[in-house]
């Protein structure tokens, strides 16, 4: 169990990692563009894996796959999903799991 | 009265928009509903193409539109604001009558968010759940019934691809569209506060005539939704200072109640459909998402994924350098013969020069090189439609941001490999001005299938047909290789230096979706190849018509034909008279090309080409290499036409593969130097890589960026380019 006191970026979790969006905090046009796409409080989002060269990353939401920069991400307050069990066992994996300890235990 | 009766007298077509998020296959619905009877056109003031398609349902005439694929009804682009134009109907043009929502069934959540926003217009809606097949293969479950009942709209499953559903989608329009008495009600998403805040805004519109109060309703809300957006300005711009007062307060009197705009909108939203698919849908699309996360855990690999890519593009490259040779013999043998017949026909004269060198020549010059052209979009068309184009984004974004461009630009710059004008035209999906601008001034650089000619023609006639490499990698399709990366090469210091001078600020967010992996259809694929290929024929064709007759006169004018014909009569009575005469033959052949000669050097094309040598030389040109490139401004693939013309003896030019190629071969120096070397010959393959040497592609530019400056500037800097390159080339090369 991940129990974590305050809202962290997106753009902080490593693959594998599920949690839920807790506010969108920037304005104008791309914050608009998110919380169309779907990033919305309370929406559960799941980190995928990141492009190349510390590219994009691919999030997981509304069953659709969405990718964007560590810098777009930043600006998605998410909480940790407390109840690892909703990861779906195909994006988990084995490299997911061992990712998400880490995280846990590094916080 | 119920707007929708205002059309059953049968006086004009239903208008029936389609509108729909990006990769729902929208695209191919509209093509599966409308047969090959489409419109391209341009919608009045933007330059966003309007695809329009006019069928015939169960008697009832039926005008298709396409609208633009877009997430919601609050605009970014030119493209999003042209769908909500059409849907209010305040784009000059009436709204549509109906429109079909198109959704990915598998996708159903983020999907409705655009449904939900489209049924507030008040229009007539279908909601179309399409890629059904893959949906319901995914475990995914969803009661349509009980869906249409509680959006208050019919609800239809299709698979456009499979071409399943499109009579029910058909029948069920039809239904809403002959009905009479008012449409059903329309469930509420938003809240009570948000609805009234509208009505009072609507209650101090001035009145519009022409824009119906469900239409002024809507663009009051969506202005109210959207702060900053473009239906915002457009309102604003209409009803003056005071509207835009009287929304600053509304959406404060909103903010105090806890309902920030436009975070309320998505929120109230998301929160209704999730009600709604939590009755009516069942069912995980876990099957068909392991497959594609599993795929992609190889193909975006760090180190296969783009190992994957790289191979991807070598393939399509040697590919079409392999297997488009056959198919271009055919076509060139087929030509041949018709310039035979001609020339078996007619005595010799200007004019048969005319059909014969100006005229089947230039159509060859088109004709031959599409076989090219089909393939590299049967490749492109493959690699959109199976989800791979979106991956390659994904991987190539953090390249492209060293570029200050996103992976968005990758797409537009791949289109760029086959044909620069779609290249530009699919940068609209850029929603950042900077980013687009920079990519069109680029997207020339990339090597379009107007060089593969180029290329082809110098590399069989110059570079040796052996093997490299373990003898496994053919030298010309490694030269192939070399010379259409080149441009990219290029564009990566361009695109940086234009982003540093006249495109300053900062990078654009990225946000791309990629779509789950599926088998191509090869209806859509082949669409697209017969698409892309005719409109590279009528394109081409009419430039390359108009280019041959008018170098072909340049080159024949002012100047005697008298003499030249007199040879040709007496040499083609000798051969159908005594074909063993080959010494007189020669004998007169040789007069031929010397009075050939003398026609081109007196020529306006010659005279112009010699006075301007000194320019080319540095680059290892003479005077008639010269004369080609200025003649191909209109399009690259026109020195085809040009050297051939140029390079003919007299008429009975030989079409022939070999023909050109011998005669470049055997072109000389006056003091017996030959023109074509390898080191001239890469010369002008740089030349052509780097120049802008295309009418339609400056033409695009210009139209895209509604300025003369920006194709000027393209034009000026290619051009500088390709002449420095070209030199840098020859002198490098030379030393070898």
């Amino acid at each position: 169990m991940v129990n974590l006191p305050s809202n962290m970026p997106l753009a902080r979790l490593e693959p594998g990692t599920v949690c839920v969006v807790a506010q969108v905090a920037a304005a104008g046009g791309i914050a608009v563009r998110l919380m169309e796409l779907g990033f919305v409080p309370g929406a559960v989002v799941q980190v995928v894996r990141r492009a190349p060269f510390g590219g994009p990353v691919q999030y997981r939401l509304h069953g659709v796959s969405i990718t964007m920069r560590p810098a777009d991400a930043a600006v998605i307050q998410v909480r940790m999903l407390a109840d690892t069990q909703t990861v779906s066992p195909s994006v988990a994996g084995h490299r997911g799991r061992a990712e998400r300890l880490e995280l846990a235990g590094s916080i | 009265m119920n707007a929708r009766t205002d059309n059953s007298a049968g006086s004009r077509p239903y208008r029936v928009a389609l509108i729909g998020n990006p990769n729902t296959g929208k695209s191919t619905l509209f093509n599966a509903l409308s047969g090959l009877h489409v419109r391209t056109g341009n919608y009045p003031g933007v330059t966003v193409d309007q695809r329009t398609g006019r069928v015939t349902w169960d008697g009832s005439a039926v005008e298709l539109i396409d609208l633009p694929g877009t997430y919601s009804l609050a605009p970014r682009s030119p493209d999003e604001l042209v769908a909500v134009e059409i849907l209010t109907g305040c784009s000059g043009a009436a709204a549509p009558d109906l429109v079909i929502c198109i959704c990915n069934a598998a996708a159903l959540e983020r999907n409705l968010y655009l449904a939900t926003q489209v049924q507030e217009s008040g229009l007539p809606v279908v909601l179309c759940l399409n890629m059904w097949d893959a949906a319901v293969q995914s475990g995914i479950r969803i009661d349509c019934a009980e869906l249409s009942l509680r959006l208050g709209m019919p609800v239809v499953p299709t698979s456009a691809s499979r071409r399943e559903g499109l009579r029910q989608l058909e029948s069920a329009c039809l239904d809403l569209l002959r009905r009479p008495g008012p449409l059903p009600a329309v469930p509420e998403h938003l809240s009570p506060e948000i609805c009234q805040a509208v009505v009072n805004l609507q209650s101090g519109l001035t009145d519009r005539p022409g824009l119906s109060s469900a239409a002024a309703g809507f663009l009051v809300r969506r202005a109210l939704l959207d702060p900053g957006g473009s239906v915002e300005r457009l309102l604003v711009g209409r009803e003056g200072a005071s509207f835009a007062a009287a929304l600053t307060r509304a959406r404060e009197q909103l903010r105090v109640g806890g309902q920030e705009l436009p975070a309320a909108e998505a929120q109230q939203r998301y929160s209704a459909i999730g009600r709604l698919l939590a009755a009516v849908q069942s069912g995980s699309e876990g099957a068909r998402r392991s497959f594609t996360d599993r795929l992609d855990s190889v193909l975006t690999h760090s180190v296969f994924g783009l190992l994957l890519c790289a191979a991807v593009l070598l393939l399509v490259f040697s590919t079409i350098y392999w297997f488009s040779a056959p198919l271009s013999d055919a076509v060139d043998s087929g030509l041949g013969a018709i310039s035979e017949y001609v020339v078996s026909s007619m005595s010799p004269g200007p004019f048969r020069s005319l059909l014969t060198d100006g005229v089947i020549s230039g159509v060859g010059g088109v004709l031959v090189f599409l076989p090219q052209i089909c393939l590299l979009f049967l490749f492109i068309g493959v690699l959109e439609d199976c989800g791979y184009m979106a991956r390659a984004a994904f991987m190539m974004d953090r390249l492209m941001s060293l570029l200050g461009l996103s992976g968005r630009s990758f797409l537009p710059l791949m289109s760029s490999f086959a044909c620069a004008v779609p290249g530009i035209m699919a940068t609209r999906v850029i929603e950042n001005r900077r980013d687009r601008f920079v990519t069109i001034l680029v997207a020339p650089l990339m090597s379009c299938s107007a060089r593969l000619p180029v290329y082809v023609l110098l590399i069989g006639t110059l570079i040796p047909d052996i093997r490299v490499g373990w003898d496994l990698i053919p030298l010309r399709g490694l030269v192939l290789f070399a010379m259409s990366s080149l441009g990219l090469l290029v564009a990566i210091p361009v695109a940086f230096l234009l982003r540093s001078t006249f495109f300053r600020g900062e990078a654009a967010p990225f946000l791309l979706e990629l779509p789950d992996y599926r088998i191509p259809s090869l209806r859509v694929v082949l669409r697209r190849v017969w698409e892309s290929g005719w409109s590279f024929v009528s394109r081409a064709g009419t430039l390359i018509f108009a280019t041959s007759v008018l170098v072909w006169a340049a080159g024949s004018f002012p100047g005697d034909h008298g003499p030249r014909d007199l040879l040709l009569t007496e040499i083609e009575a000798i051969s159908a008279a005594d074909p063993d005469q080959s010494a007189r033959l020669d004998e007169l052949t040789e007069k031929l090309n010397q009075a050939n000669a003398l026609l081109l050097e007196n020529s306006l094309l010659g005279r112009t080409g010699r006075a301007i040598e000194p320019v080319f030389t540095p680059l290892g040109w003479d005077w008639k290499i010269g004369v080609g490139v200025l003649a191909s401004f209109p399009a690259r693939e026109v020195i085809i036409a040009t050297l051939g013309t140029i390079y003919s003896l007299g008429g009975d030019v030989d079409e022939e593969d070999e023909g050109l190629r011998g005669v470049l071969r055997t072109a000389r120096w006056p003091d017996g130097r030959p023109v074509f070397t390898v080191a001239s010959g890469l010369s002008i393959m740089v030349f052509f890589a780097l120049c802008a040497q295309c009418v339609s592609t400056l033409m695009v530019i210009r139209r895209e960026t509604n300025s003369w400056r920006w194709p000027i500037f393209c034009f000026v800097y290619m051009t500088a380019l390709a002449y420095v390159g070209g030199w840098i080339t020859f002198v490098v090369a030379s030393r070898f």
